[in-house]
Formats: C-alpha cells, structure tokens, sequence
C-alpha cells in the first residue's frame, strides 16, 4: 500500500508541495521557531526519489548538501541557529545596505534591476488568479522567492487533492497553472539567485538551499510539462 | 568518480567480472573498473539502487547476447546514460579471443569517456510518462506513475554561448523548435526537445553539452578504445550507433554508442580515422524513435567527412551509413576496408588534442605528408573562405561578431584592420547575413594548407580622430558610408558635421565643467579598446 502511494500521482503531488513548502520556510527569515520545523520536517531528506530519478549528480549532491545541513541544527539550540543565521539572511536579502542576493524576481527580470518591477505585478496577478491572496500579516512584495515557493507548493497540493477527486478540468487548469508559473516566474530566475547567493553567501546553508531550489526548480519544470501533457 | 562492472546471468565463456576488469585496467590503466558478479540481468531500478548504494557514477553490464532482460534494458539508455549495456558471446567459438579483446576495448574506451563526461544538472532532463513503448493509458497513470522517466536532453552551457554575436545558429537546427534566446544566450527547452543531438554538431563554439556526446570524453573514449595496450587492435572499424541500437556487431566493429546518431560530427568520423581506425560505421539503427529528418542529416555529416577524407588524399569509402546492418552487409564494409588497410591513415603528431575540426584536420593534412590541394567544389565541408570587397567594406565591425571569432578588428589599432582566420571559420555565414553593405563573399573551400595559416587582413582603414583630442571616432570608410546614406535619405549631410570630426565627449561636453568632472582624454584618445572583439588566436 505504502508502495503504491509512493507511486501515485497524488502522492507525488503531496511530496511536492511538502518540499516546495519546505524551501519557501527556508527563505524566510530565519526565527528559532522556523528552525525547529525545518530541523524536524523531514522533506528534504526525501527529495532525491521524489523526482522519479535517482541519477542526477548535480541535484542529488545539492539536495545532500542541503540536508546535511539541516541534520546538524537538531543537535542545536534553534535560538542559537537562528542567530546564526540571521545575520547572513539580514546581509543577502534585507539589508538596509546594498543586497548581493535580493530575494525579488523583479530585480532579475526588470531592466533596470530594481524591486516592484511588472513581473512583481504579474506575480500578484498569477495569485489572485488562482484564487489565493497575501496573509494581512505579510507586508512583503509577492514577488519575494519564498512566497512563489509557497504558492507552487499550495497549488501542488490542491493539485494532489484533484487527483483524487477527478475533476478532469481542475486539474489540467492547475497543472497548467502550475507550469505557467514555473515557466514564467520561477524557472526564469531561481538560477541567477543561486548563482549570486554562491559569490556572496558566507552561509553554507543558504548556498546549499539556493542550489538546491533552482536545480529541483529545473527539474521540476520538465516533470509537470509532462503530467500536463499526460492529463487531456 | 568510481565506475562499476557487472556480469549478469551465467556466461559459458566462464569469463567473470574480475577477469574482464583487470583485461580493462590492462588496456587503460587510469581506469579502475569495480566488479560485480550478478545472479542474473537486474533491471534497470535494481541496478540504479546498487550503483547508488555503491556510489558508482556509471555502470557497465555485460550480459549473454541472447538475453531478453538485457536487451529490454539496453532500450531504456536514452533514460540512463550512466548505464551501458554489453554483451559477450556465449560459447567458446574460435573467435571468442577477438570477441573478448572487443568487449574489452570497448569497456576500456566507455570508462574513459565516462570519467569525462560533463556532470548530468537537472537542465538535461525531460521528464515523460511511458510504460514500454507505449503512452501510457489514463487509467494507468491515475493509478501509478510507474512509467514516469526522464530522458537526457542537451543543455547549453551559458558560459559558452555566443548567443550575444546574434549566432542562433543553433535555434535554427532544431527540428523540434525547442531552442530560443533568452537573452543573449541560447535555451534549450527539455520539454519540447527529443534528444536528437541536432544543436550540438550546429554549435560552432561547442557550447551545447550532450552527456555522452562531448567531444572530450568521446576523443578519450576512441583513443582508449583503439591505441591502448601493448598490441593496437587489427584493422579496427569504429562503428558510432545507436544507443538502443548497439552491442551486436562483431569485431573488428569497435562500437561506441551514441545517445542519438543525429549528434554525429565529422570532427567524431575523423577523429576515429586519425586515431587509428581503417573505416568508419554509422549505424542509425532501427529505433521506433528515429526522427524523419534524422537519415537526411546524418548523410550531409557524412558526405562532410568524406570531402574532407577526399581532399586529404584518403579514400571516402572508408565511411559508410547503414541504418541496421545484418551480417553480410557488416562482412562486405570489414573486407571493403579490410583492403585498405595496409595504407592505415598515419597518426597525427602529439601536442594538444584536437578537438576541433580546423585543429584536427590542420593535424591530418599535416600527417599525411602530401600536398593536399585546394577545394572548391564541396557541398557539406564546414569550412570557408571569406572575402571582403574593399570598396564596399566599411569596417564598421558587424562581421566581426563571428561566432568562432574568425573574424577579428582590433579598433584601437592604427590603420584598423578586418582579419580573418580560416582555420576557426565554419561557413555559418553569420558575418554575411550581418553585414550591410554586402561587401562579403563567402566560399565553401578546404584548403589544407591554409589551416596552418596565421590570420590575414581583409581590409584595413585609416581612422579619423576627434579634432579637438585625437580619440579615434571611426574607420574613415565607415563615416563616408554613414555620409551616403544620410545624403540618399535627407538630401543634407550637415546633420553629420560635427559626429563626422568630435568624439561623443567633445561633442556634448567640450569643456571640462570642473575638477575631475567632464571630459577628459587620455592619452590616444577614450574609449580606444572597447566594443572590439576580442581576437582568437590560435
């Protein structure tokens, strides 16, 4: 049965949210609260089969490296992580001073690389569209990595629970969604923030997650065109 | 990187895993091979467990050739390019030796290939749902996703691509038009691409990676697989097949698979030639994948090499094209370059490895010792002459964008000068399609002797200087050219009075406004290197 779960496509959907959901935690900034969920979600250990393949050295050394760090924090104090932690978070993304890594696809995709540029816009606009909008509690643009991450996660689950309803439609529109914003949105620019967050980043952790997000972004961009197609 | 050897199933010929790895490390003594001793034909997950659990990057399996298990699995490659399928004869016929010394070579050659074969990044994967060669059926896929793989694509590697010259040559090559630019670098789009190779043998820089198609790991491949040893193997005919289409030919057929036969390049023909083969087989196989434009391009490759072979006094014959030769078409090409074999193409002379076709050439015309003449009337060699009509040259430096670099203008030179190295052109043809005053003529020609050439002037041309502090503007041709088209479309040139003698700082701002502020010429003039090209040189 367990076997058989792991194969459906639901249940990839499902791990593919959880992992989505886990990077997007990841890119917050880091609380000691985040940190004990983080330390003790588990998705990332599980990435490698989740693709289908298990063969992909560039994913798989990511995904390794990036769990390996993870492992260490629960031997920690979260506190004393999320210490650590925060000052490399505050230099990358926040600032106030000039960010080597800004975490806003406007900044990668507009000319002139500044924030709230028409793809933070059309970001917004792929929300509202399927049906989600931004917590009153997040004052962020919604162009910031971690909300695409958690809005591919969300989708990926209402995606799982289409699968088991069999609305043929909903679910070709959500697969669809899905691959738009990945082809659109996040596959345009998950790479150029790994690569800058490798020049700048004193943080292990976070060159690790910012590999790993833009390689499983890439590969998981192949495995929904797929789906899509799969499903009329 | 560990690579690993399996026997599966009982083999009569007795040969064991240990036995052939240590033949391999014999042959190729930098290859360490790991043997494993299977009970039977594992499939393809099985064997991806143990190669995970032992932390091998690539697994050989040599099999019976009768072995249905092995076969299936043979037809998955295109989804496992870390996995290479052999298979050893059962029995111990009179030519077992051969046979063995066959299978040897070969897994001496796909170990060096496979130690230098570019790491496998999630941008070469496409994902698809199959169950065997079927699509799979809508019941199925809701119930599992047991079919779902991923195939290896090409991926461009950006550090490469001169997509910023305006090259696109490789969007053009792409039957499945799933190449575009973004940017200025060129994308492969894994969900549209079916793996046929196309874009990699049209890139004129190299720039697009196909594990298992790279000229690195495929130039150490062949030179493992036929000079490693103490005795070369006799009369060996290099065979470039089908993934899914190999492990069938007997010796003296050294076989060296490719993911997809559309990949083929005459840099890999002639490089077999020049390491040692007497003849060379392309075997498009019989895939139910094959493409149908697939024969079309693999014979304008091979009607490449062979106008080369032809011009360096070689027999083309020597190349042939055989979709799924049977036994008898395979013994009449063996005993065809069987004869020529006593004139054995001589080795090229050490130094860096070839690995491009100008290089590789340049080194078998040189090897060949005889006065190989020029060539005109060729239809596929990528070689080219560029001429330039000096009275219509302007030297405006569009052409200069070359892909390869062919073409060079150093601005900051005095008189500037248009280069050209005929060793790095390809004939794509970009600089004439970039040039607008059609001033370029290009001509598909080998000449052997040029390769060796150092780069010569096309045209050369004066440079007016700003009056005010001697920065050069422009080639003095390209502001006349500048001059006549204005005049053809205003009437008046007086537009032009000022950019004609000032450079763009004296024009705006011809007084310095105030300490360290303004505009101030060095010595020579500003801005004397930028927006040049930088020259190649060999």
């Amino acid at each position: 049965m367990r076997a058989r779960s792991r194969r459906s496509p639901a249940g990839l959907a499902r791990r593919r949210s959880r992992l989505y959901r886990f990077l997007a935690r990841a890119f917050a900034p880091p609380t000691p609260r985040a940190v004990r969920e983080l330390a003790h979600d588990g998705a990332v250990r599980a990435a490698g089969p989740l693709l289908g393949v298990a063969r992909v050295p560039a994913l798989d050394a990511a995904f390794a490296t990036l769990a390996a760090r993870v492992a260490r924090w629960e031997r920690q104090p979260p506190a004393r992580v999320a210490r650590a932690l925060g000052g490399t978070y505050q230099r990358l993304f926040v600032g106030p001073y000039h960010l080597p890594a800004p975490p806003y696809e406007s900044c990668y995709r507009s000319p002139d690389g500044r924030v709230m540029g028409e793809a933070a816009v059309a970001v917004g606009q792929d929300y509202a569209e399927a049906g989600f909008a931004l917590a009153p509690e997040v004052h962020d643009l919604p162009d910031h990595i971690a909300l695409e991450l958690m809005f591919l996660g969300l989708l990926a689950r209402e995606e799982a629970a289409l699968w088991h309803g069999g609305d043929r439609d909903a679910l070709a529109a959500c697969l669809r969604r899905e691959e738009g914003f990945l082809v659109e949105h996040l596959g345009r620019w998950a790479g150029a923030l790994a690569e800058r967050v490798r020049r700048a980043s004193p943080s292990a952790f976070y060159r690790a997650l910012a590999a790993a997000t833009a390689a499983y972004v890439a590969a998981d961009l192949t495995l929904v065109g797929a789906l899509r197609e799969a499903v009329p | 990187m560990r690579t690993g050897l399996a026997l599966a199933g009982r083999l009569r010929s007795a040969a064991t895993a240990r036995d052939l790895a240590t033949r391999v490390g014999r042959l190729a003594p930098r290859e360490h091979l790991e043997p494993l001793d299977l009970p039977a034909v594992p499939t393809r997950r099985e064997l991806d467990r143990l190669a995970t659990s032992r932390g091998l990057a690539a697994v050989a399996l040599v099999a019976a050739p009768g072995d249905a298990g092995a076969r299936e699995l043979r037809r998955s490659l295109p989804v496992a390019p870390w996995l290479r399928v052999f298979f050893l004869p059962e029995g111990a016929g009179e030519d077992s030796a051969a046979v063995v010394d066959k299978t040897v070579r070969e897994l001496a050659g796909w170990a060096a290939g496979a130690a230098r074969r570019p790491p496998l990044g999630p941008e070469h994967l496409r994902a698809r749902l199959r169950l065997g060669d079927a699509a799979v059926s809508r019941r199925e896929l809701w119930a599992s996703l047991s079919g779902l793989e991923h195939a290896v694509v090409p991926a461009v590697d950006p550090r490469q691509c001169v997509g910023s010259s305006r090259c696109g040559l490789c969007v053009g090559s792409c039957p499945a038009r799933a190449i575009g630019l973004r940017g200025d670098r060129a994308v492969v789009d894994p969900r549209r691409c079916t793996g046929c190779g196309g874009c990699v043998t049209a890139c004129p820089v190299d720039a697009i990676r196909f594990p298992g198609a790279t000229k690195d790991e495929l130039d150490a491949g062949l030179a493992t697989m036929l000079s490693g040893g103490t005795s070369p193997p006799a009369s060996p005919i290099v065979a470039f097949t089908c993934a899914r289409w190999s492990g069938l030919l007997p010796p003296p057929y050294l076989e060296c698979p490719l993911p997809c036969v559309g990949s083929l390049s005459p840099w890999m023909i002639l490089r077999a030639l020049s390491l040692g083969a007497v003849g060379v087989l392309v075997a498009t196989g019989d895939s139910p994948c094959r493409e149908a434009h697939l024969p079309r391009a693999v014979d304008h490759q091979v009607e490449a090499a062979r106008e080369i072979l032809e011009v360096l006094g070689a027999e083309p014959e020597r190349v042939a094209v055989l979709d799924a030769p049977g036994a008898e078409a395979l013994a009449a090409f063996s005993a065809r370059t069987g004869r020529l074999a006593a004139r054995r193409w001589p080795r090229g002379p050490g130094g860096p490895r070839p690995l491009t076709l100008g290089t590789l050439v340049a080194q078998m015309a040189g090897a060949s010792n005889g006065a190989a003449a020029e060539r005109r009337d060729l239809q596929a060699v990528p070689f080219a002459s560029v001429e330039v009509v000096t009275a219509r040259c302007s030297l405006c430096g569009l052409c200069a964008l070359c892909p390869t670099g062919a073409i060079m203008q150093r601005q900051a030179d005095e008189p500037t000068e248009l280069r050209f190295h005929y060793r790095a052109c390809t004939g794509c043809g970009v600089c004439q399609r970039l040039c607008p005053e059609k001033a370029i003529r290009l001509t598909r020609l080998l000449a052997p002797a040029r390769l060796r050439e150092a780069p010569r002037t096309l045209a050369r041309a004066e440079l007016t200087r700003c009056e005010r502090c001697g920065a050069p503007i422009a080639p003095a041709p390209m502001l006349a050219a500048v001059r006549r088209r204005v005049a053809a479309r205003h009437g008046s040139v007086q537009i032009l009075d000022g950019i004609g003698r000032l450079c763009p700082g004296c024009r705006l701002f011809p007084e310095p406004v105030g300490p360290g502020a303004g505009h101030r010429p060095r010595e020579g003039g500003h801005d004397a290197s930028s927006r040049v090209p930088s020259a190649v040189d060999a």
